[in-house]
């Protein structure tokens, strides 16, 4: 087990909107180099996870005051994020250290401006007015994902495709510098070819720019390709989490076993489609014991009366009562 | 919509209304002014008394005589103020609704026709509209008082009429807007291929869409035409009647002197505040139409009724 | 032998884009497609943005009138229908779009839409027999129990149930041809499988013709190995065949780059797999001469550059427009 310091440790996240808790005990690492990946589907709390650590949180959120995200800057010095007061977070953290490509589907582009506008105003939100600069630097970036800086500079959002958009935003994502990225389902509504490029291009910039990388995705095959970790979350918790290999070859949680049964595979023309029945819990009316009880075909007496907890199999992670001694 | 529907629509729409004090006062002030005009419109309020000219009868000060009708004294013809102002509701109100209602559904019609036909259609109408839009609508208004006929002057349908001529253009130009963009959303393809007429498509679902849209509009084409109206009377191109409010604050500016003297002072101020009042409550209203007509923003009450 | 439910033939849609203040430029769309879908049966489309699916579905649906070319609905010309043979023809050919916020009226409850339709064509008698109607195809399309969704409004249901009342919509009617235009591209992973086969149940069902146009080849494999699929590159049909044959043995360059861009869920398989086409799609205005694919093709030959290849059968049922099979 590596001794080395992590890039990020969140530790006992918490957050609850309102009065309904919607992230329960989110812990993890992420090494520095290497690819997270946070899998699940919608409403599960991964997205929660992302603005939490930029703390783009909405109003109606309130974090736990026991949750820590330390953010090893450099590895002597660590602090929690959750502690730096706001003005410093957006001067020093937030784009500069740690920034977010969000999904180029959801219009995160603003359709009335120009795309070197973006440009100029993303880092003038963040501290930087010098235009030339922020322009060379763009252009730098546009070229680096394969675009032509001449042509999308001028262009206005609408006039772009699904996949330049999503160069777009990945370049808007490094105009600072920041060396830890969270990527939000950045492949999600784009053709499949558009899809294999855009990760094709992501992997070549981890490598250029020496980049880490949470990758946050409700398509759990994407993640064979690119991750080195996997956290699978549920009902605002991990349920699983451990090597991508260990995973894909030998998944614990009956939720993973789910979702790798829904990846089509070529040359299966089976009739008779497997599918995870049921839906996600809301999160007002929560089942009892272990959320994932109503679906689970494994499902026991004690996973309807209690919640299971996080069990350490190897050095990795699993929160199923198949897997503690209980069960 | 059957009578079980609309009363469920009523009651949901009185408890959007309850929501802020402002919006139930209101509601309040509406329902006081459409009482009064039932009120009048039945007799249950007495006809004006003959006009008294002379000095020492008009403006007089408030006095208790034949409460309440004397309290604000009385006004350019001597006779009672607040009484005057009451039996002037329902006319001003007649005219107001009328007048939305025309304006409504001109700019409605013509819109939705040129937005979803496009076309020659479009064509045509559009430059209606323009024509319309560049017509400078007060002077319009203002020419055709001056031309009508006394008689016809106070009839509440050619006043509505005069007072909308114009007003339909730019609700016209952005139901066009809105329809011509609806037009290519996908639902409109499903209400193809399950074979609604183009007029289903253009009332059932494109209006239906912009209900919350048009019910504002509504209410504010209903102040617009208050404030015209009384503008009319303001300048002096309504024939004299003390009804007018409009007519009041004419005379007490011109006859009573207001600007300069106390005496005619609460025949200014009274029908101003009658009228603010009610284009306050009608402004209110209009803001929790959005709300009223579109379920997403009803969502807290939703959610109670599911429990 | 089957009759075709629908036809086209040689269909052509050509769009004019204003580019600044006085240039307009023409583009096809769809180029020279000919497609035939039998009775009863499910014709899938595959391509991606620009390739000219969407367009060719709205065709066959007379959503749009193509420039030139043919749309035949049990052998009739569509354009040319008399009024009566018209609505039989609209009544039986529906719609299911693909994006789930887009193609609901947001102000009309999960009954109200349903029940519209039943209503608007008089096939119920009553608002009850309205009512049940829809709840029985509510519980068909997977919206269990009816009651739990009817008085819903589509902000209130999830991206899967928004489309499990789109495909209810459609099939209320008992249509015999269905267009379902990328229906589960916008849910999740795990949502797809399921939707998908609530919609070819329901299809088989009532035993009506589906043309289901995607983007993602292993779709269309839950349809069976029986069915043939075609597919599309900036405007023209590019290999057409069964879905099995396609799959295991893809001859043009574009259908093998699909295949080999498909996320499997298998890390070790990372390495192997490559990028096999260059640079990126062009925009259809900027459709490259001779064939449509030979700016990108790792294959392509001079010829490519100056004759267009013509869409010829190479094997049994198997079909191919590329030089490289001549």
């Amino acid at each position: 087990m590596s001794v080395e310091a992590p890039l990020l440790e969140v530790r006992d996240l918490n957050v609850s909107y309102l009065n309904v808790k919607v992230l329960s005990d989110i812990s993890f690492k992420i090494f520095r180099g290497k690819v997270f990946a946070l899998v699940g589907e919608s409403g599960c709390g991964k997205t929660t996870t992302a603005n939490a650590i930029l703390r783009t949180l909405p109003e109606i959120a309130s974090v736990d005051p026991k949750s820590k995200i330390i953010f090893y800057k450099d590895a002597h010095n660590p602090y929690n994020l959750l502690e730096v007061d706001e003005s410093q977070f957006s001067r020093e953290i937030r784009w500069r250290e740690i920034s977010m490509v969000f999904q180029g589907a959801l219009n995160s582009l603003n359709p009335t401006i120009r795309i070197k506008d973006h440009f100029i105003e993303t880092a003038k939100a963040h501290g930087i007015s010098d235009k030339r600069w922020i322009l060379e630097r763009a252009r730098e970036l546009l070229e680096a994902v394969k675009l032509d800086p001449d042509r999308v500079l001028s262009l206005y959002p609408v006039e772009m495709s699904g996949g330049m958009k999503q160069r777009t935003l990945i370049a808007l994502a490094l105009i600072l510098n920041p060396k830890f990225v969270i990527l939000d389902e950045p492949t999600t509504a784009l053709d499949v070819l558009t899809q294999r490029e855009i990760l094709f291009l992501l992997k070549d910039l981890k490598n250029k720019f020496n980049l880490t990388y949470m990758l946050i995705t409700h398509d759990i095959a994407l993640v064979a390709d690119m991750a080195d970790i996997i956290a699978i979350m549920y009902a605002g918790r991990i349920v699983e989490e451990a090597k991508v290999e260990d995973i894909f070859y030998e998944p614990l949680h009956p939720y993973t076993k789910g979702l790798l049964m829904t990846v089509p595979k070529l040359n299966e023309f089976k009739e008779d489609i497997t599918s995870l029945p049921g839906s996600p819990p809301d999160y007002r009316r929560m089942p009892s014991g272990c959320k994932f009880h109503p679906r689970c075909p494994y499902a026991m007496d004690i996973c309807r009366r209690e919640e299971p907890k996080m069990v350490d199999i190897n050095g990795r992670k699993v929160l199923c009562w198949l897997y503690s001694e209980k069960g | 919509m059957n009578i079980s529907n609309i009363f469920s629509w009523l009651r949901l729409a009185f408890k959007i209304f309850s929501k802020s004090p402002t919006t139930l006062f209101s509601i309040f002030i509406i329902f006081i002014y459409v009482i009064a005009s039932l009120a009048v419109c039945v007799n249950l309020v007495p006809p004006l008394p003959p006009a008294k000219g002379g000095w020492e009868y008009i403006y007089q000060p408030p006095s208790t005589r034949e409460f309440p009708w004397y309290i604000l004294g009385t006004d350019f013809t001597g006779r009672p103020l607040l009484l005057a102002i009451v039996r002037g509701i329902p006319s001003t109100l007649a005219i107001a609704f009328l007048a939305a209602v025309i304006t409504v559904s001109v700019g409605v019609v013509l819109g939705l026709a040129s937005g979803y036909f496009g076309g020659m259609i479009d064509e045509v109408i559009s430059m209606v509209i323009n024509v319309a839009l560049v017509i400078p609508t007060y002077l319009l208004a203002l020419i055709l008082v001056v031309i009508l006929p006394a008689e016809l002057k106070t009839n509440v349908f050619v006043l509505a009429g005069v007072l909308s001529i114009t007003a339909w253009a730019s609700l016209a130009r952005a139901v066009r807007a809105q329809t011509s963009s609806l037009k290519r959303r996908e639902f409109i393809d499903v209400a193809k291929t399950l074979g609604f007429s183009p007029w289903k498509i253009m009332f059932g679902e494109i209006l239906r869409f912009m209900a919350p849209f048009i019910a504002m509009s509504l209410i504010l084409a209903m102040t617009s035409a208050i404030y015209g109206y009384t503008g009319l009377a303001f300048l002096g191109l309504m024939p004299m009647s003390s009804e007018n409010w409009g007519v009041q604050i004419y005379m007490a500016i011109r006859a009573g002197g207001a600007l300069y003297s106390d005496k005619a002072i609460l025949a200014l101020w009274s029908p101003i505040i009658t009228i603010v009042l009610l284009q306050y409550a009608l402004i209110n209203i209009a803001k929790t139409m959005e709300e009223i007509f579109n379920p997403a923003l009803r969502a807290g009450l939703l959610v109670g009724e599911e429990e | 032998m089957s009759e075709n439910i629908i036809e086209t033939r040689n269909i052509k849609v050509v769009f004019s884009v204003r580019k600044g203040l006085l240039k307009r430029i023409k583009f096809a769309a769809v180029d020279n497609v000919s497609i035939s879908i039998p009775k009863g049966s499910i014709v899938g489309l595959l391509g991606e943005s620009g390739s000219g699916k969407t367009t060719l579905g709205k065709v066959t649906l007379a959503l749009l009138k193509p420039t030139s070319g043919e749309v035949l609905f049990q052998g009739k010309n569509v354009f040319n229908m008399s009024k009566d043979e018209f609505k039989y023809y609209r009544l039986n050919a529906q719609y299911i779009p693909q994006d789930p916020y887009a193609s609901i009226h947001p102000f009309k409850t999960v009954k109200d839409v349903l029940t519209d339709i039943v209503m608007y064509h008089q096939l119920a008698k009553s608002n009850r027999e309205a009512l049940e109607m829809a709840k029985d195809v509510m519980s068909k399309a997977g919206l269990n129990p009816p009651e739990r969704f009817l008085n819903r409004y589509p902000f209130q249901l999830s991206g899967g149930e928004r489309q499990r009342l789109s495909i209810a919509r459609a099939l209320i009617l008992k249509p015999a041809y269905i267009v379902a235009d990328e229906p589960v591209t916008m849910l999740d992973a795990s949502l797809k499988s399921s939707t998908i086969k609530t919609l070819r149940d329901m299809v088989n069902a009532i035993g009506s013709s589906l043309l289901f146009i995607t983007h993602e080849i292993t779709l269309l494999q839950f349809f069976g190995i029986k069915t043939r699929i075609g597919v599309m590159y900036l405007g023209k049909i590019v290999e057409e065949g069964y879905i099995r044959d396609v799959l295991e043995n893809p001859m043009h360059p574009y259908t093998q780059a699909l295949i080999a861009a498909i996320p499997i869920a298998d890390p070790k398989a990372r390495e192997t797999r490559r990028l096999i086409l260059k640079s990126t799609i062009p925009s259809p205005l900027n459709r490259p001469h001779g064939c449509v694919l030979s700016d990108r093709c790792p294959y392509a030959m001079d010829i490519c550059r100056k004759e267009e290849p013509i869409l010829k059968e190479v094997k049994a049922y198997h079909k191919i427009a590329c030089h490289l099979y001549n």
